[in-house]
């Protein structure tokens, strides 16, 4: 019995023994660099990543609309367009055709009319939406059994995965959609006093219209389904990072009440995001944010705010465009510090031209940022940047200074892609789209190069950059850029 | 915010709330931490053992030195030893307890102070000879943690940082009463090396519960960001293998320490590793009398839990007293209290939606490690036993 019990014991100390687990890590240094890198190319990121222009995500072609004043009553594609895309053409030789068609592409393209409410040049109101945010195209975006019905083909393979309106934390943590289709009048959530977090329901439609449209084919194979997730089990040798523009406009938009990353937490975010992604064998490169007050979908308030509504397209009369601006800078604090967002720009000249009225309503928080909440945005934007240079320094992974470059821009006045016509960050200028805030062709077309130069330069890599006859090509091809818009 | 990496030792009783959130359906709820291990029963079976060892051995050395001279030794108090010249080692035959207990919970319980009834042991072993005994254990116990129910936490939404609201957990209703039941098998051994005698026991434990109104333990949680659904969050098995050694042996006074690695059976839940987990356990009774005594049982126990990405360390301690009342039944009263240090904070701390508007969608809780204290007093007949809650 005695001889029993000692075997037992040894038996069991054995099994304690081997109760050891070993983990294997893959460190950053430890992955390739070179061309062997641009294997398999995947974009993390939000819409800027996604292509999205004009506050739609379009990749079908052939889409038109009665209220389009582009040829044809065309409604321009914007996936194709975006940076990502023109990273991977570069990097990989891929055509732009290819790009287009779905048996080929690696983006996820959407249908007509397009997810989202896009707009598009108008003959009579100069800007109109092709369609609303809450029509049967986008409520089928909501659901898992649905939301095929958005996508051109759902047997493509995706490597774009980004998400329009995604926030640094929710690429991580980002499950499903955060709210249901819109059930209220005009797109809009009916609000629950007894419930406040339906207010938050507009806050989060974006990307809870675009999360399964992009990332839901994964749901069977990916668990929790994040957009972090479908990316490392992408295996990727290479992977664009660009994330925190929504948790800046989250804030920005919604008056500074908007439960946003802390830049704390946008750099713990960041990091974890960035080590999952090398954890999964992948080089990384990250891109830090322009300062969104320099983009036209925000008018600065004072002395510019007259010289804007005075000159083309606006045609503002002095008087009316000097009394408006002195009666907002009254009114609602908006001075030379302050900025009208786009929609109470053309609010205010709605309300001038059809009602004469040179004291506009206007509406907070969404139709203008005071001269104090500016400073705020400004700051809040610089920190982001700061979380964001810090991420990447850490975990090793290039950072490509998309703010330095639109700071030069704002600086100089523009940057000559075709002299005397484009391009400028003013609204119209050629560099962003209707929207204001995501980039037109060439604005795009400009970031790649950075990624690509970036990209070249650390990690050895051969990716030839647009060149200076391929960027002019695009600018007089872009229907968002002079002479064409 | 969410991303923290969660866990909870009673996941079970969120997981209700979740419900209970989720179908607007309010009800108490409840939650738990436990001492129990795999280690803990066996000490009993143990002690026993190794008191008639001791005293078999000093009455050889009486005997000896006395040349001839009976003695006899008295069993300790309130087990069912018998004389150490008549038992040398493990309790031989057929031996038994049941009892019924309930306990009084302390601590910042909210709503929840009531007297938790439905506790239940069963227990039957046998000897085969003084070496070698083998039992079967169950126990059936309820519990409440500590702040489980009276705070007001954080309210989130899936995949954003910061908090968008507050809940309060009492208002809201929460159901999350936890019934745990465990079940032993064990089989000691005496071993004698020259003078020390101890005790080796390779024990099988079972453990699965019921959560709320629920009829099981699937309840959802929140885990590193993440809910997680179907997992039986308190059901879980383990081997461990105990040894008890003796410290201290006088009329009065008996001591011993035991130390026991286990390890899981398998990886459950978000078990990410199962490294062997060393129970360490000190045991040390006063017996005022034949029929009384006093003992206090203070121990570092490990668990893994479904919901538990590693092993939670609890330190706790029991303090109790017990009498023969009539033959061989007992009556018993132990406070226990015990709670993790490497998870905090303790309770549902917070709850985040997995969808817009909160009241008509999932809420899944998230919770930190729980504590809990509590005074239990047991009827029953047998040997009164030490369990956890």
């Amino acid at each position: 019995m005695r001889s029993r019990q000692i075997l037992i014991s040894i038996a069991a100390a054995l099994i304690v023994a081997g109760c050891t687990s070993s983990s294997t890590s893959q460190t950053v240094n430890s992955l390739p660099i070179g061309n062997a890198i641009l294997q398999r190319i995947v974009g993390v990121g939000d819409s800027l990543t996604a292509g999205e222009q004009s506050g739609g995500l379009l990749g079908a072609t052939g889409v038109v609309s009665p209220v389009s004043a582009y040829p044809g009553g065309a409604v321009p594609p914007g996936q194709e367009f975006g940076f990502w895309s023109i990273l991977y053409q570069q990097a990989t030789g891929t055509p732009q055709a290819a790009m287009f068609n779905p048996g080929t592409s690696p983006l996820p393209l959407i249908a007509g009319p397009g997810l989202g409410s896009q707009l598009v040049l108008n003959a009579t109101t100069l800007i109109r939406a092709t369609h609303p945010s809450c029509d049967a195209f986008n409520d089928a975006a909501f659901s898992r059994g649905s939301f095929g019905a958005t996508r051109m083909s759902l047997s493509q393979n995706v490597l774009d995965l980004g998400v329009p309106g995604i926030t640094a934390h929710e690429a991580l943590y980002m499950t499903g959609p955060l709210t249901g289709p819109p059930t209220g009048p005009a797109c809009t959530y009916p609000f629950n006093p007894a419930d406040p977090s339906t207010a938050l329901q507009p806050l989060v439609m974006s990307e809870s219209t675009a999360f399964l449209p992009v990332l839901g084919k994964f749901a069977t194979a990916v668990g929790p389904l994040t957009e972090v997730n479908v990316a490392a089990s992408l295996h990727p040798t290479l992977t664009t990072v660009w994330l925190g523009a929504n948790d800046l406009l989250d804030f920005t938009f919604s008056g500074g009440v908007a439960p946003v990353d802390t830049p704390a937490q946008m750099q713990a975010d960041l990091t974890q995001t960035i080590r999952t992604l090398q954890a999964a064998g992948s080089r990384v490169v990250v891109a830090n944010l322009p300062d969104i007050l320099f983009l036209p979908q925000f008018f600065r308030g004072g002395p510019t705010l007259t010289a804007t509504l005075e000159a083309a397209p606006f045609s503002v009369p002095a008087p009316a465009a000097i009394a408006i601006t002195a009666y907002i800078q009254a009114t609602y604090h908006v001075g030379p510090g302050g900025f009208l967002t786009e929609t109470g720009f053309f609010s205010t000249l709605t309300q001038l031209k059809a009602l004469g009225s040179v004291t506009p309503v206007l509406h907070a928080p969404g139709d203008y940022l005071t001269d104090a909440f500016a400073v705020q945005v400004q700051g809040l934007n610089t920190s982001y940047n700061g979380a964001i240079a810090v991420a990447a320094q850490s975990s090793g992974a290039p950072l490509v200074d998309v703010h330095g470059t639109f700071e030069a821009i704002h600086i100089a006045g523009g940057i000559p892609i075709n002299p005397g016509v484009c391009c400028t960050l003013g609204f119209g200028g050629g560099l962003l789209s209707i929207d204001g805030l995501h980039p037109s062709n060439t604005g795009y077309a400009i970031i790649a190069n950075l990624f690509i130069q970036k990209i070249d330069t650390v990690y050895r890599t051969s990716i030839p950059p647009l060149t200076s006859a391929q960027l002019l090509a695009i600018s007089t091809t872009d229907p968002y850029a002079p002479p064409g818009f | 915010m969410s991303f923290r990496s969660y866990r909870m030792g009673v996941a079970l009783a969120a997981g209700i709330s979740a419900v209970a959130l989720a179908t607007g359906s309010g009800s108490p709820a409840a939650a738990d931490s436990t001492i129990t291990g795999p280690a803990s029963q066996t000490i009993q079976t143990s002690n026993i053992a190794l008191k008639n060892a001791i005293a078999s051995w000093r009455s050889r050395h009486d005997d000896a030195a006395q040349s001839g001279g009976s003695s006899s030794s008295s069993g300790p108090t309130g087990t069912s030893t018998v004389a150490a010249t008549k038992s040398t080692g493990l309790p031989t035959g057929l031996a038994y307890t049941l009892d019924f207990s309930m306990a009084q919970p302390y601590g910042d319980l909210g709503s929840q102070t009531a007297w938790l009834p439905g506790g239940m042991d069963a227990i039957i072993g046998y000897g085969v000879n003084p070496n070698f005994r083998a039992s079967i254990d169950f126990y059936e116990l309820q519990h409440y943690p500590v702040g489980f129910n009276s705070g007001t936490v954080p309210l989130y939404v899936q995949g954003f940082a910061p908090q968008i609201s507050t809940v309060n957990l009492a208002t809201a209703g929460l159901n999350a009463t936890t019934k745990d039941r465990f079940m032993f098998v064990t089989a000691s051994g005496l071993i004698r090396a020259g003078k020390l005698p101890f005790v080796i026991s390779p024990v099988y434990l079972s453990r699965w519960s019921t959560v709320g109104a629920g009829g099981n333990d699937i309840v959802p949680f929140m885990y590193n960001g993440f809910p997680v659904y179907g997992v039986h969050a308190r059901t879980a098995q383990y081997w461990a293998l105990s040894v008890t050694l003796p410290f201290l042996s006088t009329p009065k006074m008996f001591g011993t320490f035991t130390l026991a690695p286990a390890w899981l059976n398998h990886l459950n839940g978000v078990n990410i590793e199962n490294h062997a987990q060393l129970y360490e356990i000190l045991y040390l009774e006063y017996n005022f009398d034949p029929k009384t005594k006093i003992f206090i049982q203070p121990q570092v126990s490990r668990d893994y839990l479904p919901p538990d990405p590693y092993a939670e360390i609890n330190p706790g301690y029991f303090l109790g007293i017990s009498r023969k009342v009539y033959k061989q039944a007992f009556v018993q009263l132990v406070l226990g209290s015990s709670g993790p240090t490497n998870y905090s904070p303790y309770g549902v701390y917070g709850l985040t939606c997995q969808g817009l508007p909160c009241s008509q969608n999932p809420v899944v809780p998230t919770v930190g490690g729980l504590k809990a204290t509590q005074l239990q007093v047991e009827l029953g007949v047998g040997t009164p036993s030490v369990i956890p809650f």
